[in-house]
């Protein structure tokens, strides 16, 4: 038999997450509602990261969740996971509200940090070892990208500036650092 | 930006939010219409969501999200409709009534199976093949398996059977989704599911015995 795809259930969360995905696809609101109870945390935690007010980031979730779910097109099951997809929305419209509020005040330790007085269910420090474990199986260059890219948020452009590298050179590296990662935190899946 | 042929590196920016709304918006098009490109946007879109540190959202966004998308009924969505209907004199003969009973009889099992997969804990069962060729295949029940949700990794559609004791009853075909195939579908009172390649049973899964709440 072949090695499953990431559609079969390799554990029963991935077979309920592959359940809400096809109804979600489908409309049936009782998807939407799933999705949000498997994710809400996460997503939170996307938003809060990048614009670090509770109140933002609840807009930032709210709207997000209700403009995916308003368009028919936005998910489509061969993208992959839904928990990603909409994760990554929210990330990118929290980025997208700060930049245009001018906004651009650092995110001084962003780094894996949790602000205070936000509670969690699951132990967040264990998240952060596991997140920065697999950081630091990267080279420093990509190590560097990604703290940048990712934790400060910055954009390429910027970043291209900040190193003082041709703008190419720079989605060649941030693209390739994110490969270097997915390839680790895949290994370290399969362990 | 017009769409790109080939998205390249355009992935990882994407899905690292670097890219402008102009970009993003030809990206999008263009992974709406190219498979390989889009799975590439979902893996690199799967490592940023692995960086992400969990939070606890404050209660009033739950509310808010909860109130966005409400759960109507079947009858309140056609109500519009009947009006329409009476005001145009379009309503004089039966057939139509009938389509409502019959819609909403089906959309109250829908709300049933709904209902069921979303306040019950999932039980879950891994067909065991009994063909060389038999797709990876899982079966999903909500508590008390009154309904049950069947996927396969396969690009073909095999028929689901439920079968008793010496009762065969034909549930329906999976519906081929990508490299995935599927069925969600309301049974009682089986004693396993088994997958029919024509008429030949492929794989076999034993339903777990209802349970108490």
């Amino acid at each position: 038999m072949d090695a499953p795809s990431s559609a079969i259930a390799r554990s029963p969360d991935d077979a309920e997450q592959h359940a809400i995905e096809a109804a979600f696809v489908a409309r049936e609101p009782w998807a939407f509602h799933a999705a949000y109870d498997s994710y809400r945390r996460r997503l939170y935690g996307a938003a809060y990261s990048v614009l670090q007010d509770r109140a933002d980031a609840e807009d930032c979730v709210h709207d997000v969740l209700v403009r995916v779910w308003r368009s028919v097109h936005a998910y489509s099951r061969t993208r992959g996971s839904l928990h990603a997809f909409l994760v990554v929305c929210v990330r990118n419209e929290a980025l997208s509200r700060r930049r245009r509020e001018q906004n651009r005040r650092r995110i001084e330790h962003a780094q894996l940090r949790v602000a205070e007085g936000v509670q969690s269910e699951d132990d967040p420090a264990a998240q952060r070892v596991d997140v920065q474990r697999a950081l630091d199986r990267l080279s420093v260059a990509q190590r560097q990208t990604i703290a940048l890219a990712y934790f400060e948020g910055l954009t390429h452009e910027e970043i291209a500036q900040r190193l003082q590298q041709p703008l190419g050179t720079v989605k060649s590296r941030i693209a390739n650092a994110l490969r270097a990662l997915r390839a680790i935190l895949q290994e370290r899946a399969n362990a | 930006m017009s769409a790109p042929q080939h998205i390249d590196d355009l992935a990882e920016l994407y899905a690292l939010g670097m890219l402008s709304d102009a970009e993003r918006d030809a990206l999008d098009g263009h992974i709406a219409a190219c498979e390989p490109c889009a799975k590439r946007v979902g893996d690199a879109e799967a490592v940023v969501a692995s960086l992400v540190i969990e939070a606890e959202p404050p209660r009033s966004l739950d509310a808010r999200v909860r109130r966005a998308v409400a759960s109507r009924p079947a009858v309140a969505r056609l109500g519009p409709l009947i009006a329409a209907a009476f005001i145009l004199g379009l309503l004089p003969s039966l057939w139509l009534l009938h389509a409502v009973q019959v819609r909403s009889a089906f959309d109250d099992d829908r709300r049933a199976a709904i209902v069921a997969m979303l306040h019950s804990h999932f039980t879950h069962a891994q067909f065991v093949s009994i063909a060389p060729d038999a797709p990876r295949a899982k079966v999903i029940f909500a508590r008390g398996g009154a309904w049950c949700y069947v996927v396969a990794q396969t690009r073909k559609a095999y028929r689901v059977q439920a079968q008793t004791a010496g009762r065969a009853t034909d549930l329906g075909t999976l519906r081929v989704s990508g490299d995935t195939a599927e069925l969600f579908v309301p049974h009682t009172d089986a004693g396993a599911l088994v997958l029919l390649d024509g008429t030949r049973a492929v794989a076999r899964a034993a339903v777990p015995r209802a349970s108490s709440r």
